[in-house]
């Protein structure tokens, strides 16, 4: 469950809040404090949904004291201002929302319910290709394993890229990714727009979920649409030679052919019981298509153990 | 007159440019099909220098991080996706003076995109499909001029035939701005590869391109070749000499130039414009 807390340092607001806002919002625990003491360590300890502060001496300085640390920058923080308090530079108190004290009832209920499902709309999203990051992707692929959900779990990534990297640099290398992040949504919601899912892990991983029957088309368009735009991201020269002389991971100079997609996938029948297990069955699905040259996909069609 | 600079800012100021009647409407039938493929809007779009043109603007965006990247109508629309394409679509401008013009102008832009592409596969050059996007847009400074200025342009036009004058030389006397000036500056602007930008930019004479030196003589032969057959028109009353280094870089025979011809022959037969 997760847990909203209050700390205003004010007993009657701490209290209206709690009252008005737990009367509408099922499925959240709400903590109240009056000093900011236990206030950090339960942050720390399970980060809430929300932060509420306010009217309180220093909450200037306690909303910065929150914000410093990089692993708090997301969380939501909403401040109660007393009334005619005005804030000159959010910069000084990064918030990500306010109301007036004493707040309004139904204003309270509604900014509250917002900030929480605005948190969640962008939580970690990939910054260079705005899909979902790793902590949705774990989250989606439980729940889907949590109802039983039939569906493909596919990973991809690209073959030879640090020595693309090495050679064209970050900015081409990026290019590439958003890219092929790009061509990966596009052909999984055209052909798979149901229940369909798509994530990037970081750096070249991505990853897909799709309903079973579809995983050989989706993989079979992406393979061909990849190949068919790779060489566009190359010089001339080398897209006349079809393959690079750039650096592999022991520093030694040495040839590599055009980039290529490798996918893996596995198919959830019900044996899978945690992301763990799923996760590492596609993974291993990956690794055996990154053993073929060029752009390939494998599916594994294996009945899992009983 | 105006100046250079105040026209330049005029031009880039748009957004599209329009496309023609039968072309929207064609377009709207296209996409109410539940079953189109996006095979099937490719073909389509490929035909048309205005969807081309928007098609390219938006996959060369930078909100996409791949600016100046994509030249092929058929990688675009992979990246682009079909329901933002679809919307993409609706929104498109004709027209608002049907001109007769603009349409011997698309017929010869459609032309110079088939002969590209024949002379780019007799040529031996990997991006045929390249070649052939840049003898289909290698005009759209005329229709950008032909849109900011309606009556200088339409004297060009008329001069041009009057006084058997090439329009880029009218154009120039008339405005100070020629069409290969004006479209490289739209296509720059709309982030277009480097390599349109300069076929577009020096169709006229290819030897003045720096990176693009092969792509700018393709759409420099096509566009003569186009003209020999007196499909579409362009507005020039007659057929430019081919430019000698361009002639050279390309490496065809007369042999293959008849070749050429007679494969362009069949193509265009088949494209005909219904208005």
């Amino acid at each position: 469950m997760e847990t909203i807390v209050v700390f205003t340092g004010d007993r009657d607001l701490n209290a209206v809040i709690t009252a008005t806002i737990s009367e509408s919002l099922q499925g959240f625990r709400i903590k109240t404090f009056e000093s900011r003491h236990g206030v950090l360590d339960l942050v720390y300890d399970s980060p809430p949904a929300l932060v509420i502060l306010g009217c309180y001496p220093d909450h200037r300085e306690f909303v910065n004291v929150l914000r410093e640390d990089p692993i708090l920058s997301n969380l939501p923080i909403m401040m109660i201002l007393p009334a005619g308090e005005l804030v000159e530079r959010w910069t000084d108190m990064p918030v990500d929302d306010y109301l007036r004290a004493p707040p309004d009832a139904d204003e309270l209920r509604m900014r509250v319910s917002l900030a929480i499902f605005r948190a969640h709309r962008v939580v970690e999203t990939n910054p260079l290709t705005m899909l979902p990051g790793n902590t949705p992707i774990v989250k989606e692929v439980q729940a889907r394993l949590e109802r039983g959900a039939e569906f493909a779990l596919a990973y991809a990534d690209l073959d030879n890229f640090k020595p693309f990297n090495d050679k064209y640099g970050f900015t081409r290398g990026d290019e590439i990714l958003r890219m092929s992040a790009r061509l990966i949504t596009n052909i999984v919601k055209h052909k798979a727009p149901k229940d369909c899912f798509i994530g990037h892990i970081g750096g070249d991983d991505f990853v897909f979920m799709i309903a079973p029957e579809k995983a050989d088309a989706v993989c079979a368009e992406i393979i061909s649409g990849f190949d068919r735009i790779i060489p566009t991201f190359y010089d001339s020269e080398d897209r006349e030679s079809g393959f690079i002389i750039s650096h592999d991971r022991a520093g030694n100079r040495m040839l590599f052919p055009m980039l290529s997609i490798s996918i893996g996938v596995t198919i959830n029948n019900g044996a899978f019981e945690h992301y763990g297990a799923i996760s590492s069955a596609a993974s291993e699905m990956k690794k055996y298509a990154k053993g073929f040259e060029g752009s390939v996909y494998r599916i594994d069609k294996r009945e899992k153990g009983a | 007159m105006k100046t250079a600079a105040e026209i330049r800012d005029e031009i880039e100021s748009l957004s599209a440019i329009p496309t023609l009647p039968t072309v929207l409407t064609d377009v709207l039938k296209l996409i109410d099909r539940e079953d189109v493929s996006v095979n099937q809007i490719g073909d389509f779009i490929s035909e048309d220098q205005a969807l081309s043109a928007r098609v390219l603007k938006m996959v060369n965006s930078p909100i996409y991080g791949f600016p100046g990247r994509i030249s092929s109508i058929n990688q675009a629309l992979m990246l682009i996706g079909l329901g933002v394409l679809k919307g993409m679509l609706t929104g498109v401008a004709i027209f608002d003076v049907m001109q007769k013009t603009m349409v011997g102008l698309w017929e010869h832009s459609i032309g110079a995109a088939a002969a590209a592409r024949i002379i780019a596969q007799k040529a031996g050059i990997k991006e045929v499909e390249e070649a052939s996007v840049a003898g289909l847009i290698h005009d759209l400074g005329k229709v950008a001029l032909g849109v900011c200025y309606p009556a200088e342009f339409g004297q060009c036009v008329e001069r041009a035939r009057a006084e058997q004058k090439y329009i880029f030389d009218l154009e120039r006397d008339i405005m100070g701005v020629s069409h290969a000036e004006a479209g490289s500056w739209l296509a720059r602007k709309w982030n277009f590869p480097r390599q349109l930008v300069e076929a577009v930019a020096y169709h006229h004479k290819p030897r003045l391109a720096k990176e693009a030196k092969k792509l700018a003589a393709t759409v420099h032969l096509a566009d003569a070749l186009i003209k020999m057959t007196g499909f579409g028109f362009g507005g020039d009353p007659f057929v430019h000499p081919v430019d000698e280094e361009a002639w050279a870089l390309l490496g065809l025979s007369d042999d293959d130039v008849k070749d050429i011809l007679l494969e362009l022959e069949d193509s265009i037969s088949g494209t005909v414009l219904s208005f």
